[in-house]
């Protein structure tokens, strides 16, 4: 491994984990997109641009392997995960963000990751559009329909309640 | 922004940082390429032979007649090379265009010299039938690259850390004069393409721009196309090719547009070779497929026959090809493998029309021969460290 990546790697792994998490729903999956990503960026190294900050083009490398994982397992109805989205308890306090957190879990694949890119990244559409391998027409479709999705997850009225 | 919206955003920052079951990602990650590397030469040795068995060993088991794919086709003999005396220093490209061949050679470099501040280049202009140096065009940076097209010679690169790598000369061959401009938007040139009359640079950073057609370049418009690593144009279209994908473009006629006829996974095995009249000819393996926009085949496959007494480690393949306005298929073979040019092949129309298209074919002597381009008096010159040689195949 170049000494560039491999001091990329050591500084990095856990950011990439966490970013990978939210983008595929699954801490466990996410680790093995991870490790399988760094692979092929070491094995395509030579065609990296900015060596000294490989930053941007692994996580674009990231992106993508998390849309594909994620249209794989949902061509895979045996292995398909509903994550447990929780009964509200009695006193109808939720864990606001867990509960945001599990509901993203639960979106399509892209849908998810358009979500992560725009509202963790700060992301333009365009540059959404660009690490998504899509046009911004699609990054602008895919965010209506995700929040949309998401406001059905999510009572939005009993989280205002907890928050006061 | 609405209470979602912050919600979301409140989520994601708040993420907690999974446990990882990975102690040393850092070990993990070698122990993985190294069973990377050892699949992928597992299955180069699988695809080694699975080529003697599919093509090799049927050859040798045929013997010396019978198939048409393994015989030789009539060479005309062979082609002198036209040498030239580099009068300046090393060639670093040559092209022909406009009625002439050129040249780009370096000066002020001494024999195993670097580039300094103080290298040049200089073009030559040379009459095709003789070699002759026409005329002699100074620039003012060590360029590194040129390209005929759009009514000039556009020589690019600067190469070393004086000169940028943006900086691009245009040579007109009409009123004979050179315009250099420092296309400051661009990341370094790595190569022209030319559609509709108008030339198109592309940068290491996947950028394609359109630059007026003659006078400075400064007048820059284009994009970036993430993964475009090379861009070949003619007629009416430029294509974009990209990793596992080709884009096509008609930017003259309609902007740029990023999704526009993406064409996947034509690149596993061939790269897009030049434009024909509806489309593009690629290799695919041994064979020349001409193709649409859209991935679907145009007219018969064509196999360029196998030279002498192929191997699986030398067998010939296509390296080049351009085709003439008649819409015939020039292509350039290396007879074992490698990446010279021995051979060259001519597929009139008529013969493309044909389900099994034989070509004529000669062979282009022991220079090494690097690249090819339309011949201005007709046929085909290809270019070699140390000179050009010219063929027509009509006769001429």
């Amino acid at each position: 491994v170049d000494g560039r990546l491999a001091e990329y790697v050591r500084g990095q792994w856990p950011a990439l984990v966490r970013y990978a998490t939210l983008l595929c729903g699954d801490a466990s999956e996410a680790e093995e997109i991870v490790q399988s990503t760094l692979t092929r960026v070491a094995l395509r190294w030579r065609f990296v641009d900015d060596k000294a900050n490989p930053d941007g083009y692994v996580r674009r490398a990231l992106v993508r392997a998390c849309i594909d994982s994620g249209k794989r397992r949902r061509r895979e109805p045996a292995l398909e995960r509903i994550p447990d989205l929780g009964v509200p308890d009695a006193s109808g306090r939720l864990a606001d963000a867990d509960q945001v957190r599990r509901a993203l879990a639960t979106l399509p694949p892209r849908q998810r990751a358009v979500l992560v890119l725009r509202y963790l990244d700060d992301a333009t559409e365009a540059r959404t559009a660009e690490l998504m391998g899509c046009s911004v027409g699609t990054v602008k479709s895919q965010t209506a329909k995700a929040l949309a999705k998401l406001r059905e997850l999510v009572n939005t009225d009993d989280i205002a309640e907890g928050v006061r | 922004m609405t209470q979602l919206e912050d919600l979301l955003r409140g989520a994601l920052a708040t993420a907690p940082t999974p446990a990882t079951s990975t102690p040393d990602p850092l070990s993990d990650l070698e122990r993985r390429i190294g069973r990377a590397r050892r699949r992928l030469g597992s299955i180069a040795v699988a695809a080694v032979v699975a080529i003697v068995l599919a093509i090799v060993l049927p050859l040798a088991l045929i013997g010396s007649g019978g198939d048409s794919a393994r015989i030789p086709p009539a060479h005309e003999g062979n082609v002198p090379v036209q040498t030239w005396s580099a009068q300046a220093g090393p060639v670093l490209a040559a092209t022909a265009g406009g009625g002439f061949v050129w040249s780009l050679e370096l000066t002020g470099l001494g024999p195993g010299e670097a580039i300094t501040s103080h290298t040049t280049s200089v073009v030559e202009q040379r009459d095709p039938a003789t070699g002759a140096v026409l005329r002699t065009y100074p620039l003012t940076t060590p360029a590194r690259g040129a390209a005929y097209g759009a009514g000039g010679l556009w020589v690019w690169g600067g190469g070393d850390k004086t000169h940028p790598d943006t900086t691009v000369s245009v040579v007109e061959p009409s009123p004979g004069v050179v315009s250099t401009a420092d296309l400051r938007q661009v990341a370094a040139i790595e190569g022209f393409g030319f559609a509709a009359n108008h030339a198109y640079a592309f940068d290491a950073r996947h950028g394609v721009y359109s630059l007026n057609e003659t006078g400075s370049g400064a007048q820059v418009t284009g994009r970036r196309f993430p993964g475009v690593v090379d861009v070949v144009g003619g007629h009416d279209t430029l294509f974009l090719l990209g990793d596992h994908r080709i884009v096509a473009q008609y930017p003259v006629a309609d902007g740029w547009h990023p999704d526009l006829d993406v064409f996947y996974g034509i690149t596993i095995d061939g790269l897009p070779l030049v434009e024909s009249a509806k489309g593009f000819w690629t290799v695919q393996g041994r064979n020349l497929v001409q193709e649409d926009p859209q991935g679907h085949q145009l007219g018969a496959t064509v196999t360029p026959p196998l030279f002498g007494n192929p191997t699986f480690s030398a067998l010939s393949k296509p390296l080049a090809a351009v085709v003439d306005p008649a819409g015939g298929l020039y292509v350039a073979m290396s007879n074992d493998g490698g990446p010279r040019i021995e051979s060259l092949l001519y597929y009139s129309p008529a013969a493309l029309r044909s389900s099994a298209p034989q070509p004529t074919a000669v062979h282009v002597g022991s220079e090494q021969a690097e690249t090819i381009a339309l011949d201005p008096a007709g046929g085909v010159v290809w270019f070699a460290a140390g000179g050009f040689g010219r063929w027509n195949p009509a006769g001429g």
